[in-house]
């Protein structure tokens, strides 16, 4: 289970978060805070969580993407990405053991 | 707004625009400089962003019935933020005054992208300059070169806000009025497809929808596919780039080489950072494919996402991996504005779609897709720096020399 | 100069992680020395050193406070940097753990150049002309370093060829040069 730095616009913003097959999407639905998941692309969640952050997921190959808010100054934008990843992990980790 | 099918070009109100993100549109005005000079520069992209913004807010906001001033300067506020550029305060009157921005999508991005490396003298936002003095001429019914703005703060230049002076003045003669909707219509020919014209569509399709959809941020930024994309209007480029071009044909005929060197060069930049922010996106491996690292992918999914875009039907008329690729474009934003706004020309002056074209084969067949590779201003350098290119660009028909499209020959050195 | 020379000096201090020597003014890799194989390029590093102690003298000396004696500390995240002029030839680059006493450091920093200089050549410097210099810089630390040599040729109005050769330019074309370099980097003066 790694993090991994990606593509984006600005440095720093973007991270693909590896997941457990099978506990990706109830993850990522978790991040909500009970919001609704934007659904404009098809095949695509994407969540905006209360802080700011996004998480994507592509429905059919299970790719999650961590997209930092670019206000996040430069310096803290890993130390945010990996929070939210922890906040990931833990959440599939309750997924499969219910 | 309205999609011109056939031709994959975008109005609002009748002023054509696409889509373009901030690596982009900072080289762009940059070239402009080095062409022009500061001075001379910051004019021109001045004088360039007010007429635009005026040959869309005026129409605009006659089709939404905004008669008071009050309405206009709402509309023009939104209609900023809408668009990826920043949120823009107006405290007008007919005789100017002042204009407050923040997030403006030049300067904030100067700053995120290159304010480390360098310190910046100059202002950055000349575009937000002409909007500001076009929503002023618009709300209260003055002509376009009636109203000038500077700069006075930029936080590209490490100041805590952008802020601009507003005042009247007289119209100078020979502001040449943006190139329309109707104009883009006369100049151009028919549409056509290539090959993969099925799949190309299909993904083009999805992303129109999708770019449609999006919109800017309460900041007034528009994140899509990971990258900061600005809703703008293509008589800005235009008129920018070929003005520069003029400039240096009749200044400096022996440097013009250069000049258009450096705008293929802003395709480059272009297809690097938007087309490959997109390909290597969550929202393209949702809409289109999961990238296996096999080149055509790239070569079809860079005829897409030009489309997608609003740059202009471009197709794939032959493609032979590593060796040769024939991109054509039966409509672009290029020709119609060179056609309707200085007649015929008597060379190939498509330069964004001659750099876009090349930069596409590089990222095809030089990128390391199925490796994830980040694409850094490292990678760029690595893959566009002259001699290790390993593909040349020529143009074999323009549309603004008269040819029925565009049409450019990319092959391997 | 050779490695044992570096190695030999660096040994006993435990938390010296990289001595780096930068030959001035071009600021060039002199000689190098590192613990454990480290992520950088040390020819890298070493011309930003030399930047920095040379950025630093120009400052000092517009304070009207520069001293031969003078170093610059940098406290990153993960390491100490000492910064020295060992003499006007030649500038010493320490990095630390960043869990060494700032006191201890500056100590063995002392004493490790005097061992260094001890070592060193008696150098007579080549002036180079300043069009190079100029050239060298721009490449250094210009965004969109491949296309800074057109973007020059523009703003200075000089032939593309003739900023490949800026050792031959005339002093109305090197000022030209400079002065688009300025612009280019946003700088009123250019050190170099």
């Amino acid at each position: 289970m790694t993090l991994v730095l990606e593509s984006a616009c600005f440095h720093g913003l973007a991270w693909r978060a590896d997941l457990p097959l099978g506990a990706a999407r109830d993850a990522v639905l978790a991040q909500s805070g009970g919001g609704e998941p934007d659904r404009t692309l098809p095949g695509l969640l994407r969540i905006i969580r209360p802080d700011g952050h996004q998480v994507l997921l592509v429905e059919r190959t299970g790719r999650v993407q961590i997209r930092v808010a670019y206000t996040t100054p430069r310096h803290a934008r890993r130390a945010e990405a990996e929070r939210v990843y922890a906040e990931l992990r833990e959440a599939a980790t309750q997924a499969r053991a219910s | 707004m309205t999609l011109l099918e056939p031709h994959d070009l975008t109005f609002m109100a009748g002023a054509p625009y696409l889509y373009h993100c901030h690596h982009y549109n900072l080289f762009h005005d940059q070239t402009v400089d080095d062409v022009l000079g500061e001075e001379a520069g910051q004019r021109v992209r001045f004088e360039a962003a007010r007429a635009a913004y005026h040959g869309l807010l005026a129409p605009l906001s006659a089709r939404l019935d905004k008669r008071t001033p009050a309405e206009r300067i709402e509309l023009a506020q939104e209609l900023f933020r809408a668009t990826g550029h920043g949120r823009m305060s107006l405290d007008i009157t007919a005789d100017g005054g002042t204009a407050r921005g923040e997030y403006l999508h030049y300067g904030y991005t100067w700053s995120e992208k290159y304010g480390d490396a360098v310190r910046r003298l100059e202002t950055a936002d000349a575009v937000a300059a002409g909007f500001a003095a076009a929503a002023t001429q618009v709300a209260f019914g003055l002509p376009d070169g009636s109203i000038g703005a500077r700069e006075r703060q930029c936080v590209a230049r490490r100041e805590p806000v952008c802020e601009f002076a507003l005042s009247r003045r007289t119209p100078g003669p020979g502001i040449a009025a943006p190139v329309t909707e109707e104009d883009f219509k006369r100049h151009l020919g028919g549409s056509r497809g290539g090959q993969h014209e099925e799949q190309i569509g299909a993904i083009a399709d999805a992303l129109q929808g999708f770019v449609k959809g999006v919109g800017g941020d309460e900041r007034g930024l528009v994140d899509a596919f990971g990258v900061f994309v600005t809703l703008h209007l293509a008589n800005y480029y235009d008129q920018t780039a070929y003005e520069a071009v003029r400039h240096i044909e009749q200044a400096a005929p022996s440097s013009v080489g250069l000049c258009e060197a450096l705008l293929r060069e802003a395709g480059h930049v272009c297809v690097f950072n938007t087309f490959g922010g997109i390909l290597a996106s969550p929202e393209w491996e949702a809409v289109a494919y999961p990238l296996s690292g096999d080149p055509l992918e790239i070569i079809k999914g860079g005829a897409a996402i030009a489309r997608g875009l609003g740059f202009g039907r471009w197709s794939v008329d032959e493609y032979v991996p590593g060796q040769r690729l024939v991109m054509c474009a039966s409509s672009n934003y290029e020709a119609p504005f060179y056609l309707a706004r200085y007649g015929r020309s008597d060379k190939p002056r498509c330069y964004f779609f001659q750099g876009a074209a090349l930069a596409i084969m590089v990222l095809a067949h030089r990128v390391k897709w199925q490796e994830k590779p980040r694409l850094s201003q490292a990678l760029y350098n690595e893959l566009f720096r002259g001699a290790g290119l390993g593909f040349e660009v020529t143009a074999n028909r323009c549309a603004t020399r008269g040819d029925d499209c565009t049409e450019v020959v990319v092959r391997a050195t | 100069m050779n490695e044992p020379v570096l190695a030999a000096a660096a040994r006993e201090v435990a938390s010296l992680r990289a001595v780096l020597v930068t030959a001035m003014p071009d600021c060039l890799l002199f000689d190098s020395w590192q613990r454990d194989t480290a992520g950088w390029a040390d020819e890298e590093v070493a011309t930003y050193f030399g930047d920095l102690v040379r950025s630093n003298r120009s400052a000092l000396k517009s304070l009207g406070s520069w001293s031969s004696e003078m170093q610059v500390t940098i406290e990153s995240a993960d390491s100490i940097i000492l910064l020295n002029e060992i003499d006007t030839h030649f500038v010493c680059g320490c990095i630390f753990e960043r869990g060494a006493p700032l006191g201890m450091a500056r100590l063995h920093t002392r004493r490790l150049i005097e061992q260094i200089r001890e070592s060193l050549p008696r150098v007579e410097v080549e002036e180079r002309p300043r069009a190079v210099r100029v050239m060298e810089f721009l490449h250094r630390y210009a965004p969109d370093p491949h296309t800074v040599t057109m973007r020059v040729a523009l703003r200075a109005g000089l032939p593309l060829a003739s900023l490949e050769k800026p050792e031959a330019l005339d002093d109305r074309q090197a000022e030209a040069l400079e002065n688009a370099a300025k612009a280019i980097l946003g700088l009123q003066t250019l050190n170099v």
